[in-house]
């Protein structure tokens, strides 16, 4: 995660409103309406972070319910106030990827059914051509995968994170990451057919 | 790491699996976030959770448990607390009977006793079977909404669906009744293999307007289990919870989304009269400062609070704005000494200030 130092008078990215780090510093006081407010300002993010790491899970809307509670009740663990968005974006990566291996050990054990990924409703038809046959093979892909692979793969190839990035916000190291992505990556381009 | 937060700034695959991401859906998330988080404050029960085969069981994703009390007295049961979060939950009562927790559900034991058993659905569904009793009740209540056991075999389900709140209650084995705090006369008895539901509008704006109609049960209910053509309205009970700070500034953002301008200010100001000492009373008074300012005209009285939003929450991350807007209320009131002064206060404290090249030309004069 980018640590970027704190601006002595940190400013919203759009000029107008309390900056996170406000918010956070008010939440940490105990204002409810603080706590309301980042809800507000990036649970939408949260939200799509967490579909595209499980599209079509039942369980899309609990991560992000999950990684909030986590995040708004650890705000005294978080070094950087204004780094409260990607702070919580490495929460809901790792809630996602707790729900994941949960999800596979009740499928192993018989208690659940598998759930396909359908890559047709996943991907918006508005989406380019050499876009969407990526997206299309990064989906139908996952299912096969590990639950560090598919991660790794869809913070790579959907969200456009850099791999230290990954690394980062999955809380893993860069090698590691790089060895997770080269598999997952190799097969993409098998069925890409490049 | 990229943060994801706006569609403008997502990278151009990301932005091709799009989210459902409705006010609604929010809501509803919001709604359990800020749930969870009020429970995490509260003083520990006075239980003692001792599991059994805790391990095996929570990999199967269920777990069983026994309660057991700390310290004794004639209801050893009331003020516990069932909740679960990733995984259902499996309870066996003294008696018998056993109630089961889906995921991401509470439960409280509003009473107990050798009288019976009273359990508060607050979120999620919960399925009980029940040892056939004859003297005791058992009763499960949610969103206004009480559910009788005859002995039998049931879940009661209570989901919030934006500004509404749906109870539904199916019964498997025996019967139950239920009775509505919309309609306290009427006792609806539910046979087995029948669904009751009712849908409660929870929004305090649009209280007035039809409601929508109760989604078609899963089973369906005959004629005299029929669910309520018309929404229960809200039961004399419950009129002290609409008046806690929090909901009075929800329904005053409510009312301000609305459009209805003076109810919003009214709300606001009955939060700051009933609760000045709340963490939410600052915002309410800078919310009535730019109502006042913006909607009203009235820069008197937006000047009257946000210089008491100043005041009631210091430290905030909108006083800034309220600094400003406090500049702009004394030039629009022309009183220039003051606005001076609340100018200069505010190019001091935010020399780099979002609002500086705005603040900085009020007043008549250069600072």
């Amino acid at each position: 995660m980018t640590m970027a130092s704190t601006p002595r008078e940190p400013k919203t990215k759009s000029g107008a409103g309390p900056t996170d780090a406000a918010l956070v510093i008010a939440a940490r006081a105990g204002d409810g309406w603080a706590q309301e407010a980042l809800f507000q300002r990036h649970s939408r993010m949260a939200l799509g972070l967490a579909h595209r790491l499980l599209p079509g899970h039942p369980e899309v809307d609990d991560v992000t319910q999950d990684s909030f509670v986590y995040a708004l009740s650890k705000l005294d663990s978080l070094s950087n106030p204004q780094a409260f968005a990607s702070w919580l974006c490495s929460i809901v990566v790792r809630t996602a990827s707790k729900r994941l291996r949960r999800q596979r050990l009740l499928v192993r054990l018989g208690i659940r059914r598998a759930e396909p990924i359908e890559p047709d409703t996943v991907v918006a038809r508005s989406a380019p051509p050499e876009v969407m046959a990526e997206l299309r093979a990064v989906y139908a892909l996952l299912a096969e995968l590990s639950v560090e692979q598919r991660v790794a793969l869809v913070l790579r190839r959907v969200d456009g994170l850099s791999v230290p990035e990954v690394a980062e916000s999955m809380g893993l190291s860069v090698s590691t990451v790089k060895r997770r992505l080269k598999l997952a990556e190799a097969r993409l381009e098998r069925s890409l057919g490049r | 790491m990229s943060d994801h937060s706006g569609a403008d700034r997502l990278p151009s695959a990301a932005r091709y699996v799009p989210v459902d991401a409705s006010d609604a859906r929010l809501a509803r998330v919001w709604g359990a976030v800020s749930e969870r988080l009020e429970q995490r404050v509260k003083p520990a029960r006075r239980w003692v959770w001792v599991t059994a085969g805790a391990v095996a069981l929570a990999a199967a994703g269920a777990g069983a448990f026994v309660l057991v009390s700390s310290e004794r007295g004639p209801s050893p049961w009331e003020g516990a607390a069932f909740e679960t979060e990733h995984a259902p939950l499996t309870v066996a009562l003294a008696d018998g009977s056993t109630m089961r927790l889906d995921s991401s559900s509470r439960v409280e034991v509003a009473g107990s006793a050798e009288r019976g058993v009273h359990l508060s659905l607050k979120r999620g569904r919960i399925e009980c079977k029940v040892t056939h009793r004859r003297a005791p009740s058992f009763v499960v209540t949610a969103d206004g909404v009480e559910v009788r056991v005859v002995g039998t075999r049931f879940s009661v389900e209570s989901v919030r669906e934006g500004d509404a709140s749906r109870v539904e209650v199916r019964v498997d084995e025996g019967a139950v009744e239920v009775r509505s705090s919309g309609r306290p006369g009427e006792v609806q008895r539910v046979e087995a293999g029948r669904t009751w539901s009712q849908v409660t509008r929870t929004d305090p704006v649009a209280k007035a307007p039809a409601e929508p109609e109760p989604e078609p049960a899963p089973v369906a209910p005959s004629a005299e289990v029929a669910p309520p053509s018309a929404p229960a309205p809200d039961e004399p009970s419950a009129k002290p919870a609409t008046e806690t700070a929090r909901t009075l500034l929800e329904e005053a953002n409510e009312y301000r989304r609305a459009g209805r301008v003076a109810d919003a200010a009214r709300a606001y100001e009955t939060l700051l009269a009933r609760h000045p000492k709340d963490g939410r009373a600052g915002l309410a008074a800078f919310e009535l400062g730019r109502l006042r300012m913006d909607r009203l005209g009235d820069f008197a009285g937006a000047i009257q609070a946000l210089e008491r939003a100043m005041t009631l929450a210091p430290g905030s991350g909108f006083r800034e704005d309220a600094m400003a807007r406090l500049v702009t209320a004394y030039a629009r009131s022309g009183n220039a000494a003051r606005c001076s002064r609340a100018r200069d206060a505010y190019l001091k404290r935010y020399p780099e200030g979002v609002h500086r090249n705005t603040v900085a030309k009020q007043c008549g004069g250069a600072p």
